[in-house]
């Protein structure tokens, strides 16, 4: 049996239409690493929030290790929760913010103070327990907050788009150590963000959520290779979509007429002929220079070291090029090309 | 053009309007040093006599500790019952809030003697005219308004996620109250308490339909005075009291800031 | 998306647990206000309802005469008329003389600017029973005023500056001023000297650009600031009783002496709720001019 699970949550706010969230289920596993991704207002939020107990769910239950807590009390669910702009108490220093939790809970002082130090060295903050909320740097502020969330040693660690509010670079960094210190504990871990490359990295499984509803759910890999829809093949990632006829399907490979390219091929798990979409990541697809057969005319070129970005234009819309720089040569401006894929580079959407 | 604007016209007019909005806080400290007993200009000699006598004065200690007493209780149960509402008013979303909200705020909007007159009809009957009691709940709604206000203020500026904090880290409603809330809000129910007390303090229109013999405020004993004789001694009774004023005035500064507060 | 900025309100209104904490939080302060603030008000409409004569007996009953005794005697109408009259004379002259200060400190520069501020407004933290003993002292046959009046020659006997509408008006005035000063200094919050510059710039001259860019911007301040000294003032006791030294007759000293003199606590009663009507008509007025105002 899963150790959280959640069954046919419902988010529904009086006075709207469309709810939060709307059926939301999902088993988790202990220790497990669970991403909720999506845009903002796609109930990501609302979902962690309902776990940690801060918003009721309209319908539904939530089971934690067997027992059910979708109405419990907050302060009587031991989850650890950080939150987006950390929220750590202006009024306290380090030291007494991580040792709240264990206040509360009437933890002896010499018990508490050896936690504390635990948790601070595990965040390495351990030299800055003295020191003011308002003394720390965001990053570090971050740290506390972690700290204090784990110092209570919580069933399931909760985090709230924790790294929106740092530069890009401390970011990737914080990024690694709050998943080196998940695997380190072992602990449970639900985290919300809206950023897919953040959600690629340190995931065990990836939810995909949008307008309230679950899109998908799977491995990063699954995510990125084999997105369920058009909704996540176009927000994990770069994606190229292009309307498409299925002719024909054997041995899970489908004979397709894409508008603007002709006749293509690529991996087909639905097996029906008929209106599609095929999906084609930009560093999949294979560029060249053509004259009587070209597909498109090369319209935007960009250098970015590594590769070398295309726009082609083929019919009205804009397909992107991601060519390995030094490896295809290079192409300018207003060349006439051609565009094809290998079969396992396409997957054919619904 | 701008050295125009602030030239000697208007510098000349703004002092002269600041010397009339000044004047009679300025002539009651002179003439407490006076040595004349009928309040006439100019002094004629410096004394400390009329502070002698007021010390010598049993009705105005006597107004001053019930004053104190009632402000300090009117002080407290506006923080009692106005914090708890301010908290409602400003986090919670329940039907009629905005009713409710301008329910609290309203007795800002009734002229005090329409008030005292109110409070003497319910008050008399009951006999609690002229007690504290009587005192503190006739000046409980004039000042409840205040506390709300200010209470309501830090209680928007604050973070909220502070509470869901305390509270995910296993902190109850009302543990969370004592010990994150209550600190983070502390200045504006700070100020909500000192402007309370002081508006209790300085009453006089419904104190004047509601004090008795027993229990009279200083405020009216003052315009009893006053409407009888007008030797020094209330002007030195006033420089206490001013004084007392510029203490609670440095008070709020420090904790809240006048300006907002006052708005 | 909740959650994102820790300012939202708690939208969980139709959950039970929310009912019973708004009600725990608001039970208090709803007991205390009716306590004293409603049912006192209550109490008072039914009692203007009462029959009473000036032996101070009150009969339990049902009927208009209070207000038809105040709305038919010309003595009462005249008394109405000289309190709203009181009211925007004071209203008018506190604004002339607030609004001098109020700009000059939105302008200033100076480092003196918060002393100044708080200068201004600190004659609220004191009692207006010893501002109004102060105007006494000031005003009086043998205070400063008519002393130095005497002294410069341009007077031969004292002047009649307090007993009288003239000195209730002048203390009034000066009472009132802080609030005044107040309001407009909120209500100039938007105000940016740039502009001023900006239309000078342009070729206004200094007279234009008050009228022009100035004034209407101050207007919101202006308007509350009128209401709230308007409002003060129709209501005020200590000053129009102290100063006028029982001569002079609006309707809150005639309120308290019908309460406490004459024991007509029924036509008192009366009397407090066509000020209060008063006040509504007030507050009507002052919204509409908002609402012009805002729409412009």
């Amino acid at each position: 049996m899963a150790f959280l699970q959640l069954s046919n949550i419902v988010k529904k706010y009086p006075g709207t239409d469309r709810p939060s969230v709307a059926d939301f289920t999902l088993d988790i596993d202990k220790g497990e690493f669970i991403s909720l991704l999506g845009p903002s207002g796609c109930g990501k939020t609302t979902t962690l929030r309902m776990i940690a107990g801060l918003i009721e769910p309209t319908s539904g239950q939530i089971h934690l290790d067997g027992g059910e807590l979708t109405r419990a009390p907050v302060h009587q669910r031991g989850m650890g929760l950080v939150f987006q702009n950390y929220a750590l108490f202006p009024h306290l220093d380090v030291e007494r913010n991580v040792a709240f939790g264990l206040e509360m809970r009437r933890v002896t002082k010499s018990e508490a103070r050896r936690r504390v130090e635990e948790a601070l060295d595990l965040v390495r903050l351990g030299h800055l327990k003295s020191r003011r909320i308002k003394q720390l740097s965001g990053g570090q502020q971050q740290r506390v907050a972690l700290a204090r969330a784990l110092v209570i040693e919580p069933s399931v660690l909760l985090l709230d788009e924790p790294l929106s509010n740092l530069d890009a670079k401390l970011r990737d960094t914080m990024r690694d150590e709050i998943r080196a210190i998940q695997r380190k504990l072992g602990i449970t871990t639900v985290f919300v963000t809206h950023d897919q490359d953040e959600a690629l990295a340190v995931s065990d499984r990836i939810v995909v959520m949008s307008e309230g509803v679950v899109e998908q759910v799977g491995t990063p890999e699954e995510i990125y290779e084999h997105p369920a829809n058009k909704f996540v093949a176009g927000f994990i990632g770069r994606a190229n979509l292009f309307e498409c006829e299925i002719k024909r399907t054997s041995g899970g490979v489908a004979e397709l007429e894409v508008a603007g390219l002709g006749p293509m091929h690529a991996i087909d798990d639905h097996g029906a002929p008929g209106a599609a979409t095929v999906l084609v990541r930009p560093h999949r697809l294979r560029i060249s220079a053509a004259d009587d057969d070209a597909h498109g005319t090369v319209e935007t070129v960009v250098y970015v070291g590594d590769s070398i970005e295309y726009g082609v234009r083929v019919g009205d819309s804009t397909v992107s090029v991601q060519s390995v720089a030094g490896r295809d040569g290079r192409l300018e401006q207003g060349a006439r090309v051609r565009l094809s894929w290998r079969a396992e580079d396409a997957l054919v959407l619904k | 053009m701008t050295s125009k604007l602030r030239g000697w016209p208007t510098r000349i007019l703004v002092t002269l309007l600041y010397l009339f909005l000044l004047a009679p806080i300025l002539i009651v400290v002179v003439i407490s040093f006076d040595t004349q007993s009928t309040m006439a200009f100019p002094p004629q000699g410096f004394s400390f006599q009329w502070y002698e006598r007021l010390a010598e004065n049993a009705e105005f200690i006597h107004g001053f500790q019930v004053s104190a007493v009632v402000a300090a209780g009117v002080a407290l149960l506006a923080l009692l019952i106005g914090v708890p509402a301010a908290v409602a008013l400003t986090w919670h979303e329940f039907p009629f809030r905005g009713a409710l909200s301008g329910f609290f705020l309203s007795p800002l909007m009734v002229p005090a003697i329409v008030l005292g007159l109110a409070l003497l009809l319910v008050l008399a009957p009951m006999r609690i005219t002229g007690t504290y009691a009587g005192l503190i709940v006739a000046h409980l709604a004039i000042t409840v308004p205040y506390v709300i206000r200010t209470t309501s203020m830090s209680l928007m500026t604050m973070n909220r996620s502070c509470v869901e904090a305390a509270r995910t880290l296993g902190a109850s409603p009302w543990r969370t109250f004592r010990r994150v809330t209550l600190p983070l809000i502390a200045p504006g129910v700070l100020a909500g308490g000192v402007i309370a007390f002081l508006i209790s303090f300085d009453e006089a229109v419904i104190s004047l339909f509601v004090v008795g013999p027993q229990a009279t405020t200083l405020p009216v004993e003052i315009f009893h005075y006053v409407e009888e004789r007008t030797d020094p001694q209330i002007a030195a009774l006033s420089v206490v009291l001013i004084a007392i004023s510029i203490v609670f005035v440095v008070v709020i500064e420090r904790v809240a800031g006048l300006k907002k507060v006052l708005r | 998306m909740t959650g994102a900025t820790g300012s939202h309100r708690l939208a969980t209104g139709t959950t039970r647990s929310n009912r019973l904490t708004v009600l725990g939080l608001t039970v208090p302060g709803l007991i205390g206000m009716a306590v004293s603030f409603l049912l006192p008000l209550l109490w008072l409409l039914r009692m203007s309802f009462n029959r009473g004569d000036s032996s101070g007996l009150i009969e339990e009953t049902f009927t208009f005469d209070s207000y038809l005794q105040f709305l038919g005697d010309s003595y009462y109408w005249d008394m109405a008329w000289e309190t709203t009259l009181l009211g925007l004379g004071v209203t008018a002259m506190t604004l002339v003389v607030s609004y001098p200060i109020a700009l000059f400190l939105v302008r200033t520069e100076s480092r003196f600017k918060g002393v100044l501020i708080a200068l201004a407004v600190a004659p609220l933290l004191t009692s207006s029973v010893v501002r109004t003993y102060g105007w006494l002292v000031l005003l009086g046959n043998q205070g400063v005023v008519n002393q130095a009046l005497l002294a410069t020659g341009l007077i031969d006997g004292p002047l009649a500056l307090i007993n009288n509408k003239l000195g209730v008006y002048v203390s009034l005035v000066e009472i009132m001023m802080p609030y005044m000063i107040l309001a407009l200094l909120a209500g100039f919050g938007r105000f940016n000297p740039e502009l001023e510059h900006a239309a000078q710039s342009l070729g206004a001259n200094r007279w234009r650009t008050f009228w022009r860019i100035v004034w209407p911007l101050s207007m919101p301040g202006v308007l509350t600031g009128a209401l709230l000294v308007f409002v003060l003032t129709i209501s005020s006791f200590v000053t129009p009783r102290l100063v006028g030294g029982g001569k002079v007759f609006y309707l809150a000293t005639e309120i308290y002496d019908q309460a406490t003199e004459t024991l007509n606590w029924p036509f008192a009663a009366a009397m407090a709720f066509i000020l209060l009507g008063l006040f509504a008509i007030v507050i009507v007025l002052y919204q509409r001019a908002l609402r012009r105002i805002e729409a412009q």
